[in-house]
Formats: structure tokens, sequence, C-alpha cells
């Protein structure tokens, strides 16, 4: 039998152990491996997520600060066509001014000929562009991008202008929302 | 040692050891780079459309129906009212300052039920009214089936 030092004498198992053992007392590696599968993980769900939501149409619609979309409950995706865009100062067809809403009082025609003009134009360009594709061709749609407080009196010349140059379908943009009744219980809430 | 599994502990032999380690970083490079893609096109407000179409337009194709109700919404400031058959089925003034949305919402949902094969309605909008009620209005029709809308300016 060995000759030990007298003293506390620990098992095989705790003699290995850093706190009670001998080996590697207080000293730390150099190398620390570092723990990537939570990272992996989170990527994986972000990017689940992230393709759930795609959208492969993109931005049907340019958002400004000036155009607050109402909401509606009960709307259908909104498709890519030609847009007007009604703020509550100017009316813009594909992002291009072409009245002002306060000049439109001067007039005494419900028609606004710019805007027909540029409504035309575009109608003309889809015409040329699907000239083949009968299935995809113009089929008189307009998105109608207005602000929520402007008033009928602007939005029904803009109808009409639209309608005056073979858009005889318009949708009307809206936010995807909850029903008008619910909105008002959720802010009472 | 035959049958046996080398752990890569010892031996002379020239087996490779089996537990390896995969490189995860190219997998991690790509996932960064497809969630910057992801987040770059992105679209984080959700559209929708309501359909209508202007009163008296060439879009309304459907032949005009003996059975058909004739109906129409008259929005004006003072409220809603609803006609049916040239006769006025609904009056819901304004409420506490606002549309009625509610009881609109009922009357249309029990003309309906009465009438499950109407589906055309016109809405005819007084000047002063503002484009959030409008589309209130449409939506609230759509939502009961009366989905072929028409606008119009009143009187």
């Amino acid at each position: 039998m060995a000759i030990v030092i007298p003293g506390k004498r620990y098992c095989a198992r705790l003699q290995k152990s850093r706190i009670f053992g001998k080996g590697n007392h207080g000293k730390k590696g150099v190398y620390a491996d570092l723990m990537i599968t939570p990272l992996v993980d989170m990527f994986v769900i972000i990017v689940l997520f992230l393709i759930a939501n795609f959208s492969a149409t993109g931005e049907v619609l340019f958002m400004t600060k000036d155009i607050q979309l109402p909401s509606a409950a009960n709307g259908d995706p909104i498709e890519l066509k030609p847009v007007v865009q009604v703020s509550k100062t100017a009316i813009l067809v594909q992002g291009e001014t072409v009245a002002q809403v306060a000049d439109l009082d001067k007039e005494e025609y419900w028609n606004i000929p710019a805007l027909e003009e540029k409504l035309r134009d575009e109608k003309k360009r889809l015409d040329v562009l699907h000239t083949d594709d009968k299935e995809g061709g113009f089929k008189g749609e307009v998105n109608i991008q207005s602000d929520k407080d402007v008033e009928f009196k602007v939005i029904k010349r803009v109808m009409y202008s639209a309608n005056q140059a073979g858009y005889y379908n318009i949708n009307f943009a809206t936010m995807l929302g909850e029903k008008p009744g619910e909105e008002t219980k959720t802010a009472q809430k | 040692m035959a049958g046996g599994m080398d752990l890569g502990t010892g031996g002379k032999g020239h087996k490779k050891p089996l537990d390896t380690a995969i490189n995860l970083v190219p997998f991690i490079d790509l996932m960064a780079v497809t969630i910057s893609f992801l987040i770059m096109t992105a679209v984080w407000t959700s559209i929708s459309k309501l359909q209508v179409s202007q009163a008296g337009g060439p879009s309304q194709d459907t032949p005009p129906d003996d059975k058909a109700l004739n109906l129409t919404l008259l929005v004006t400031e003072r409220g809603y009212t609803i006609n049916a058959q040239n006769a006025v089925y609904a009056d819901i003034p304004k409420a506490s300052g606002g549309y009625d949305i509610k009881t609109l919402e009922g009357k249309l949902k029990a003309l309906h039920t009465n009438y499950p094969d109407q589906h055309q309605i016109t809405i005819q909008s007084e000047d002063k009214v503002k484009y959030s009620d409008l589309v209130k209005v449409i939506d609230e029709c759509v939502g009961n089936k009366l989905d072929a809308v028409s606008v119009s300016a009143a009187g």
C-alpha cells in the first residue's frame, strides 16, 4: 500500500472533479466553443416566418404620409392596376400629379381633363403591352388610393373621369382591418 | 475488434472517427443572407380592395331582374336611408354624432335574410360625405352579401 499524505482523501470520481480533485484546479481553457445550435434554430424560425409572409406581388401601392387609407374587413386582395392617388391637396396618377384639389371647385364639369388624359395614355400602354395576351389584358380596372378624409365630391369626379377614360371597375384601396363595429368596441376597451 | 466501432480513441488503424462535427458556418451565412433579403422585400402593410362600379356604367352587364328590389342606400350628412322598391325601407339617423353602422348592419342582415338572391345595391352619397364613411358603408354591404355595389352621387 502506498504511503499518502494525511488529510482528506476523495474517491476516484471526485478526484477528477475541478472542485475537489487536483486536476485543472482554477484553470480555464483558452478555447471556448460557441453554442450555435440555438442560433441556427432562431434563424430557421425567422426564415420560415418571413417566407410565410412573403408577397410575390410586392408593393402594389406606394404609401405616403399624405394618404391615410380607411380600413375595411371584407375586402379582396388588391392587384396590380393603374393607381390614382387622391390626397387632401392633389390627385396623382402613377405618382405624377395631374390636378390640385383646390382647383376642382373652379370647374363646372365633373370630369378632370388631365386625369382623364393620363388614364387614357395608361390604357393605351396596357393595350400595347397585352396585345397578344387575351386573359391578362385590360379589364377596365383602376385602383383608387384615397385619403380617408377626402370628401365624396372629389371621389365622384375621379370616378367619373376614370369612367370616361374606359375604367369601369373601380377598386377602392383600403387597409385590411377589423369590422367597423368591432373597431369601436376595441377603442372603448 | 471484429464488428466493433472505432470511436477514434485509440488504435493504429486508418479508420476515420464517426463523431465529426458538421460545419454550420456556411449554413448560418446562407440564413443571414436569406433573412436580409426577405426583410428588405417584405410587405408589412396588408391592403385590400373594395370593388365598385359607377351607377349606370357599362360594367353593369347583368340584365335587369324583375324580382330585384331596386335597392338604394342614401348616405347623407343626416344618416342613412335605405330604399327598396322605390319606397323607404329604413331611415337610420346619426347617433351621437356619428353614423349608426350597427343599425345599418342589422337592417342589411335582415334584407339579406328576406331576399337572399339580392346582390345589387346602389349607394348614393352626398358631396360632403367623407371617403372613410363611404368605405364603411360599402364594406358593410359587401359583408352582408350585397357585393354588386354601384356608387353614384345623390340627387
